[in-house]
C-alpha cells in the first residue's frame, strides 16, 4: 500500500513538471482592444521606445503596449523568439540577411498591399521605400522608422584655423587630414574597435572609385572584394592609419568615445550617420557648439565613376511587421501608426523618418538633413548591407585589424572575400 | 532500513523523481544537439539532413583549429597558474599564517563572487590605453616604456585574459586545498619535522602525497572549468583582436546565434564535448594509480 502511495506520489509530481515545462503559446485575441508588443533597440524615452509609447498612447481605444528593449544581440533574441513563436507584433531587425529569412519563411508581412489596403502607402517617401525594398530582397518587409544618410561632419572652426575648406576631392581630403594632423589634432574620430566604422570609409573610396553598384556586384558575384580596385580602398586607409590619422591606438576606440573626441574638439572630422545629429543638438554632449559642425558627402575619386551625389543611406532598424499577429485591431493600430509616427518622431525626438509629416524641426541641423534626404533619390549600400553574417562579422573584426596594422589591405580583403 | 534499501524497486522510486529531472535536462538536450549536427539550418529556415558534412566543414575551417588551439592553451596554462597559485596560497595559510589566515583567505576568495562582466570591465579600464592611459600604462610609461595596446594584440590580450581569471580564481582553489592541508594529522608534520624535514622535503614528501586526491579532484574542475571558458573572454576581449581569443564555446556561440547555423554550431559543441572526456578521462586513467580505493 506504502509503495503504491508512493509511486502515485511520484507519478503526480512528474506530470506536474511536464505540464509545467510546456508553456502556453501566446495568441492573438480576434476580438477586444489592440495588444501590442514590441522590440526595440532604442533606449528608454528615445527613438522609437518614446515614439511607439506615445503612439499607443494617443491611440488610445485601450490598446495595451508591452515593450523589450535591447541593443545588442538582437538577432539571436528575434532567432529565439521566431523558434518559439512568440515574435512581437512589431519588432525591429537589424540584419538585412535574417530579415530576408523571416520573409521568405512566413514570419513578417509585406507591407505594400497591407499598406495599400489600408490606404497610407502614400505616406512613405518613395526614397524610404527604395532604400528598403534595395536592401531587403525587393519587397517592402519594414517600415522606415528612421532615415539617415551618412558623411563627413567636420569641426568648423578647426578648418578655419588651419585654413582648410571643406574637401571636394578625396585627394583634398587626405590634404585636409595632413594639415590637422601637422597642428597636432587628430583628423578622423573614427572607432576602429566598432570595426564598421572603418569599413564605411572603405566602402566610400570603392563607390566613389568603381561606382555605385560596387557592393552589388560582388553580392551577384561579377566583382570579387579582392579586385585591385577594390583593395585600393582598404589600401587607402592603411596608409591613413600608418600616419597617424586616426590616432594612436585607433583599434582601441569604441563609438562613444570616438564621438566625445569629435564633440570636445579633439578631433575634426566625423563620419557618421545623420543619426548622430541627437548628440550634436546635446548641449551637455556637445562641448564645440551645434552651429560649428558642418557636413561635406564623401568626395570624389579623381578618375572614379561614382558621383558626389550618390550618398550612402539607411532606414536605421526597419521595424517589421507580424505576419501571424496581423489582426484587425493591429491593422487599425498600423493605420494610426503610418499616420502620425513620422510627426511625432520629427517634433519630439528631432528624428527624421520615411513617412510624410508636415512638422518642421525645430533644430537647424536636423532641418538641414532633412533638406538634404529630401532632394535624394539614389542611395547606395554600406559595405556589410549585403553580405551575409559571416561576411559582416568577416569586414568588422578584419577591419579593426586593418585599422591597428595587423592587416595588410590585400590579406583584408582576402579575409572578407573568403567569408562571403 | 536494510530491506529498503535492499528492495531494487524501492531504490527505484526513490532516484525515479531526480533521475527523470537529470534526464530530462542533461540527456535529452544532448541527444537533441547531437542530432542537430546531422542536419544543417535554424529555427527560422528550417533543417535540412546533411548527414556528416557538417563534421567535414568544420574539420577542415582554419578558425576552428585556431579556436581550438586557443582553449587547449588557455586551459592548460590557466590551469597550472590557478592549481599552482591556490596551492602556494594554501600552503601560505596553513604553515606560515595559522590562524591569522582567515582573512587573508577571505579577502583572497573574494574576487570568484564578483560578476564576470564588472570583472572584464575593471581589467579593461586598468589596461586601457585610449582615451586615456590606465594604472598599468601609466606606470609603463612613468618608467619609460612605451604604452602598449595590451588588448589590441593577440598575445598580450591572451596574457590578460589568463591573468584575470587566475586572479578571480586563485583563492577558490586556495580554499578547496586548504581543506585538504588541513585534513593532514598535525602528528605526521610533527614527525617529519623531528625527521629533519625542511620546507621543500615537507611539500614534496609529506604534503602532496596526502592532498593528491584533493589535488586530483581540482585540477580535474579546473580543467574542466578552464576549457569551457565563454564569460570572461566575451566581456573582455568579444573574440579578440580578430577572432585571435576566440574559444571553442565562443566560435560555437557565434556559428549558432550569430551566423544562423545550428548544425554547424552543435558540431562545435560535439567536439568540445569529446575533447573535455578525452582530457577527463586522460587524467583519471593516469591517477588511478595513486588514488586510494
Amino acid at each position: 500500500m506504502r509503495k503504491k502511495v508512493a509511486a502515485a506520489a511520484v507519478v503526480a509530481t512528474l506530470a506536474l513538471i511536464a505540464t509545467g515545462c510546456s508553456g502556453t503559446a501566446g495568441q492573438a485575441e480576434s476580438d477586444g482592444p489592440a495588444q501590442i508588443s514590441f522590440l526595440t533597440g532604442s533606449g528608454p524615452d528615445q527613438g522609437s521606445n518614446y515614439t511607439m509609447q506615445k503612439l499607443v498612447d494617443d491611440y488610445g481605444q485601450g490598446a495595451t503596449l508591452e515593450m523589450e528593449q535591447l541593443d545588442a544581440s538582437m538577432d539571436q533574441r528575434i532567432q529565439l523568439l521566431a523558434s518559439q513563436d512568440k515574435l512581437p507584433t512589431f519588432f525591429q531587425v537589424g540584419t538585412p540577411s535574417q530579415i530576408e529569412d523571416l520573409y521568405n519563411n512566413g514570419y513578417i508581412a509585406d507591407l505594400e498591399p497591407v499598406l495599400k489596403e489600408l490606404g497610407v502607402y502614400d505616406d512613405l517617401s518613395p526614397f524610404s521605400v527604395s532604400i528598403i525594398k534595395g536592401l531587403y530582397g525587393g519587397h517592402l518587409v519594414g517600415l522606415p522608422l528612421e532615415v539617415a544618410v551618412e558623411g563627413f561632419w567636420y569641426n568648423k572652426a578647426l578648418f578655419a584655423e588651419e585654413g582648410i575648406e571643406a574637401p571636394q576631392t578625396w585627394d583634398d581630403l587626405t590634404a585636409a587630414a595632413e594639415k590637422l594632423n601637422a597642428a597636432g589634432v587628430q583628423p578622423f574620430a573614427t572607432a576602429g574597435a566598432a570595426g564598421w566604422p572603418v569599413t564605411r570609409l572603405v566602402a566610400g573610396y570603392i563607390e566613389r572609385s568603381v561606382g555605385p553598384d560596387a557592393l552589388s556586384a560582388v553580392a551577384d558575384g561579377s566583382a570579387k572584394f579582392t579586385d585591385p580596385a577594390y583593395v585600393k580602398g582598404a589600401d587607402v586607409i592603411s596608409q591613413w592609419a600608418s600616419k597617424g590619422y586616426f590616432g594612436e591606438a585607433p583599434g582601441a576606440l569604441d563609438i562613444q568615445t570616438a564621438e566625445d573626441l569629435f564633440l570636445q574638439g579633439k578631433a575634426g572630422i566625423y563620419y557618421q550617420g545623420s543619426w548622430a545629429t541627437s548628440s550634436f543638438d546635446d548641449a551637455e554632449k556637445n562641448k564645440i557648439g551645434a552651429d560649428n559642425i558642418g557636413w561635406f558627402p564623401i568626395p570624389a575619386v579623381s578618375g572614379g565613376k561614382g558621383d558626389v551625389g550618390q550618398t550612402p543611406a539607411n532606414v536605421g532598424l526597419p521595424m517589421a511587421v507580424n505576419a501571424k499577429t496581423l489582426t484587425p485591431q493591429v491593422k487599425d493600430f498600423l493605420k494610426y501608426l503610418v499616420e502620425n509616427y513620422g510627426t511625432v518622431a520629427l517634433k519630439d525626438k528631432g528624428i527624421i523618418s520615411g513617412f510624410a509629416t508636415d512638422a518642421k524641426a525645430s533644430s537647424p541641423l536636423v532641418a538641414e538633413t532633412a533638406d538634404r534626404i529630401a532632394g535624394l533619390d539614389q542611395f547606395i549600400p554600406w559595405f556589410e548591407a549585403l553580405q551575409s553574417p559571416e561576411g559582416t562579422s568577416a569586414s568588422q573584426s578584419g577591419a579593426t585589424a586593418l585599422i591597428s596594422g595587423s592587416l595588410t589591405p590585400e590579406a583584408f580583403m582576402q579575409q572578407v572575400q573568403a567569408a562571403q | 532500513m536494510n530491506r529498503v534499501l535492499s528492495d531494487r524497486r524501492a531504490i527505484l522510486i526513490f532516484i525515479a523523481p531526480a533521475l527523470a529531472l537529470y534526464t530530462l535536462v542533461m540527456v535529452v538536450p544532448i541527444v537533441w544537439s547531437t542530432g542537430y549536427t546531422l542536419v544543417d539550418g535554424n529555427p527560422i529556415s528550417g533543417f535540412e539532413w546533411v548527414g556528416f558534412d557538417n563534421y567535414a566543414t568544420i574539420l577542415q575551417d582554419p578558425a576552428f583549429w585556431q579556436a581550438t588551439g586557443f582553449s587547449l592553451r588557455y586551459a592548460a596554462l590557466a590551469t597550472v597558474l590557478q592549481v599552482g597559485a591556490g596551492f602556494g596560497l594554501s600552503l601560505l595559510y596553513v604553515f606560515v599564517l595559522r590562524r591569522a589566515s582567515a582573512l587573508v583567505r577571505t579577502l583572497v576568495f573574494f574576487p570568484i563572487v564578483l560578476p564576470t562582466a564588472a570583472v572584464a570591465q575593471l581589467f579593461v579600464k586598468l589596461f586601457e590605453i585610449v582615451p586615456q592611459r590606465g594604472p598599468v600604462n601609466s606606470f609603463a610609461e612613468a618608467f619609460g616604456f612605451g604604452a602598449v595596446d595590451w588588448l589590441g594584440q593577440p598575445d598580450t590580450a591572451f596574457l590578460i585574459i589568463v591573468a584575470m581569471d587566475v586572479w578571480r580564481s586563485m583563492g577558490f582553489y586556495a580554499v578547496l586545498l586548504y581543506a585538504g592541508l588541513v585534513a593532514i594529522p598535525d602528528d605526521v608534520i610533527e614527525a617529519a619535522r623531528l625527521d629533519g624535514a625542511k620546507r621543500w622535503s615537507l611539500v614534496r614528501y609529506i604534503v602532496l602525497p596526502s592532498i593528491l586526491p584533493v589535488l586530483l579532484s581540482t585540477v580535474i574542475f579546473s580543467i574542466n572549468g578552464t576549457i569551457k571558458v565563454f564569460d570572461s573572454v566575451f566581456a573582455l576581449t568579444g573574440g579578440g583582436p580578430n577572432g585571435a581569443t576566440t574559444p571553442l564555446t565562443l566560435l560555437m556561440f557565434k556559428t549558432s546565434f550569430a551566423f544562423g547555423k545550428y548544425g554547424e554550431g552543435s558540431t562545435i559543441a560535439m567536439l568540445l564535448t569529446i575533447m573535455c572526456l578525452i582530457v577527463t578521462v586522460a587524467i583519471f586513467r593516469g591517477a588511478r594509480r595513486d588514488v586510494t580505493a
